[in-house]
């Protein structure tokens, strides 16, 4: 009989429960997605020799995603408590046992748990899988050793999850066998409303301001701390923006609620939804704030191992590639590159040697890159003859191996036009952006190499401009490239599923509200507005706060990559637009269900 | 003098069920007017159409056919915001329960309809506390619903249904989910608000007992008017009472 009962309230509220299994399974999914990074060794060991720290992010990264979720699954099961509570009060006026209801309590919990890590980490696969083939096709960025089905991550989602539903399934127990049966029946319309102590809220937002001085102070200064910068980091910033949120918010809002203005339109109704809520909100805003914080970060970082490729490059060779006798073919691909600079310099060469004419580089000066430390952007300089004659090696290696070891002279014109031997000439130019300018400088470099036959395999490994430096440096950068990017994905994959999960688990409640509002007599638009401010909130204040932990947090990725500020507008604008857009369809959902018409 | 009339329905069908579903016919060509003033009951079995006759009144429903008409204003024909508006100012209802937001004080749920108008905060507050007094509520007016009895979230919930003065006020079973002795004050309320402020209500009930509250009572059957029962002017509630039941009498046999 219970369960006939417990499978017709199933069908009843499918939609709720559906809603709380795609949530579930988008989390495990996600956490899924990140120990399959986290949990291979073998990755983050080719990928980690350049930078120890690697290793620590992603150890502290786990254990702030199992916070996380630890929120998550908590937020999910109160959801499903919810949703039971009246069910089982009824089952317990009809006479079923204490002990009978516990056990379907746990049944269903750990039920709900099963299925829906089993279908994630399912899920999940896919989602690796997609993502690798997506961060390929866009950046041009492979990441050895990745493999989106990976055992130990499955072991891990299995075990994480699994034991918070497990505990979860005790907790739950617990609650539902010792409340009332009035208590049961009536949960729906139980409020939350926590009368505010001045000193307490005083006293948090003091907490909170303290945490995330002391957060920011560390991240400034990373050598104080060392490696234990990060976890620091975390911890004081998580529970920072918590103390700040629940302390602000709830003072703000019941202040808001006193001023004449509040009374006008729909604000009284709109504000006393936030005051309902507000336990709810605070969590939900930090985790939000957080996961924010790190998703942008991540694909600030990960955009920003580009830009340091490009520099490294640049930083080696003022030049982006030197061509030695270019044919008409290699002149136009040249032109198609749009150079900011280029320059040809005419030689006669022998065994041993090669001429130069001086005059031409007193004219047209040889230039090497003077790159600054702060920032690591270079800027070029001119050399004079003497200095080129001290140190010829960047011209050298311009014109290839072939006469990179013989030795330069500058010799006058008069001079020149002595020598015996044909003249050639030494090409060369300056691009910018040469990440996207791939295609055409491989072509350059093939037409290149196709030209002398000697070349011996060696040769390739000499620089004949920043060009060639990129391509040795980009499959340095690229598996820190792609681990940034992806975990940007996935962090605002989480993010856009919390904030959906959040939205959804109090629109059906809402419906209700909105309902009976309408009946009242207000004008659709105002409910329309009335949904878009409180979205609009729960999508602002986590917004804010997380692009101030972003800007002081990228700061530790300054011994990585120079100057990581460089260029941000680029991500944050796309995170915004992102963002923005997610607000919009979310918002549009919300009104669809909340003020659906009636028939 | 015959007072102005409010509520005009004529010939007011509603057929239930989507074209491809099995149709049912709820109410089959109603005519009745109400009158300024006045206090309505309409009556019935269950299922005989009553909650349906008074979504249509009150716009929360389309009729089939036929027409409604509040203050001449014919409600099937409004939309959007002008349908918004009408309630808002010519309507006040009474379910029979979830008539109040949880999340607001008893003060602000009945400020709501005024604050929606844009009405200043303090002439609110002026409204609120006079109505509040009326309806000897005061004391409850900064509680939250959860913590007020049944019979004084009906009481509040009347209170917000009369603050922006309406045209006419809606009762669906407004006692439906009371005691008796609550439900009683709920119906003296509204019996004196009839009286003193010339507040016209129209209210749905299946008990004789809160029908005898009305000057008027309408009884329908399968969807038509059955009978109509006027109070004579000097007659008790009690009297009138006995009438109703004698009625219901004759409909049972
Ligand atoms: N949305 C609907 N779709 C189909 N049929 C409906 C719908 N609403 C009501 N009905 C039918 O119309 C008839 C009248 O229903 P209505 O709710 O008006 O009854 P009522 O007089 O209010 O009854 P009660 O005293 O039990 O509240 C009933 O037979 C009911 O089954
Ligand atoms: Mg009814």
């Amino acid at each position: 009989m219970l369960r006939k009962l417990t499978i017709s309230a199933i069908k009843y509220r499918w939609k709720d429960y559906l809603i709380l299994f795609s949530g579930l399974i988008i989390s495990s999914a996600i956490f899924y997605l990140f120990e399959t990074l986290a949990t291979n060794n073998v990755y983050l060991h080719a990928n980690g020799q350049l930078v120890s720290i690697i290793g620590y992010i992603f150890s502290f990264g786990a254990v702030l995603l199992m916070l996380i979720t630890f929120i998550y699954i908590n937020y999910a099961n109160s959801f499903l408590l919810s949703m039971r509570q009246h069910d089982y009060g009824l089952f317990m006026i009809l006479g079923a046992r204490r002990k009978k209801i516990g056990q379907m309590i746990w049944l269903e919990t750990v039920f709900v748990g099963i299925v829906s890590t089993v279908l994630g980490i399912i899920v999940g696969i896919g989602l690796s899988a997609l993502m690798q083939s997506f961060v390929l096709k866009l950046f041009s960025v492979t990441a050895k050793h990745y493999a989106p089905f990976w055992g130990k991550a499955v072991i891990w989602t299995l075990f994480m999850y699994l034991g918070l539903f497990l505990l979860a399934a005790f907790f739950n127990t617990f609650v539902m066998t010792r409340k009332s049966v009035l208590k049961l029946l009536h949960s729906s319309q139980e409020i939350s409303r926590h009368r505010i102590v001045w000193w307490k809220q005083i006293i948090q937002v003091l907490c909170g301001l303290g945490l995330l001085g002391t957060g920011y102070w560390f991240i400034m200064h990373p050598l104080v701390l060392k490696q234990q910068t990060i976890p620091t980091g975390l911890f004081t910033l998580s529970f920072g923006t918590f103390f700040l949120f629940n302390a602000v918010i709830t003072a703000g809002v019941a202040f808001l609620r006193k001023t004449k203005n509040a009374k006008k339109g729909l604000r009284t109704f709109t504000l006393g939804q936030l005051e309902f809520r507000i336990h709810d909100y605070t969590k939900i805003l930090t985790g939000v704030a957080m996961l924010f914080a790190l998703a942008l970060g991540a694909i600030t970082t990960g955009i920003g191992f580009n830009n340091i490729i490009e520099k490294t490059a640049t930083a080696g060779s003022a030049y982006t590639l030197g061509l030695v006798g270019p044919t008409a073919q290699q002149k136009k691909l040249v032109t198609a590159l749009r150079p900011q600079k280029q320059v040809t310099y005419l030689f006669k060469s022998d065994q041993q040697n090669v001429y130069f004419i001086k005059q031409q580089f007193e004219q047209e000066k040889f230039e090497i890159p003077v790159t600054k430390k702060s920032t690591f952007t270079s800027v070029y300089r001119g050399q004079k003859v003497a200095e080129l004659q001290k140190d010829p090696t960047d011209l050298m290696t311009a014109m290839g191996a072939k006469f990179a070891t013989r030795h330069p002279h500058f010799i006058s014109e008069r001079a020149f036009a002595k020598k015996e031997g044909s003249t050639s000439s030494l090409f060369l130019f300056r691009t910018e952006g040469l990440t996207s300018k791939q295609a055409v400088l491989d072509k350059l470099v093939k037409s290149e190499a196709a030209k002398t036959t000697e070349m011996s395999a060696s040769s390739q490994a000499a620089f004949r401009g920043s060009y060639d430096a990129f391509k040795v440096v980009k499959p340095l950068y690229s598996g820190l490239q792609f681990m940034g990017i992806f975990l940007g994905i996935a962090f605002l994959a989480m993010l856009a599923s919390c904030l959906m999960f959040k939205l959804l688990s109090g629109a059906f409640a809402d419906k209700r509200r909105y309902e009976l509002l309408r009946k009242l007599g207000v004008r659709p638009q105002l409910l329309r507005n009335a949904i878009k401010k409180e979205v609009g909130l729960l999508f602002l204040l986590p917004a804010l706060v997380g692009v101030v932990h972003v800007l002081f947090g990228l700061n530790l990725f300054k011994g990585l990559l120079g100057n990581p500020y460089y260029g941000i507008w680029i991500p944050f604008t796309f995170f915004a637009a992102l963002y923005f857009g997610y607000y919009v369809g979310l918002v549009l959902l919300y009104q669809k269900i909340v003020l659906s018409e009636e028939n | 003098m015959k007072a102005k009339t409010i509520i005009k329905v004529e010939r007011l069908r509603k057929v239930y069920g989507k074209q491809t579903e099995k149709k049912y016919e709820a109410l089959k060509a109603i005519s009745f007017e109400v009158a300024q003033g006045e206090f309505v009951g309409i009556m019935g079995a269950s299922g005989s159409g009553k909650t349906t006759l008074l979504n249509m009144l009150a716009t929360f429903d389309h009729p089939t056919s036929g027409t409604v008409k509040i203050n001449d204003t014919e409600v099937s024909r409004l939309k959007g915001n002008q349908l918004a508006d009408f309630r808002a100012k010519e309507i006040g209802f009474i379910f029979q329960d979830f008539n109040l937001l949880e999340n607001l004080t008893a003060a602000e749920n009945i400020g709501l309809a005024l604050s929606l108008q844009n009405v200043k905060p303090k002439t609110i507050e002026n409204s609120v506390v006079k109505i509040a007094a009326t309806l000897g509520i005061s004391d409850l007016l900064e509680k939250y619903p959860s913590e007020l009895s049944g019979g004084q979230k009906q009481r509040v919930a009347c209170a917000r249904a009369l603050v922006h003065d309406p045209t006419i006020l809606f009762g669906d079973e407004p006692t439906g989910a009371l005691d008796s002795k609550s439900a009683r004050e709920l119906l003296e309320l509204m019996y004196r608000v009839n009286e003193q402020q010339k507040t016209s209500i129209l209210m749905v009930t299946h008990d004789a007992f809160s029908a005898s509250f009305c000057k008027r009572i309408i009884f329908i059957k399968d969807g038509q008017v059955e009978h109509e029962l006027v109070k004579q002017v000097q007659a008790s509630r009690t009297q009138f009472y006995q009438e109703i039941l004698d009625i219901l009498g004759t409909f049972e046999k």
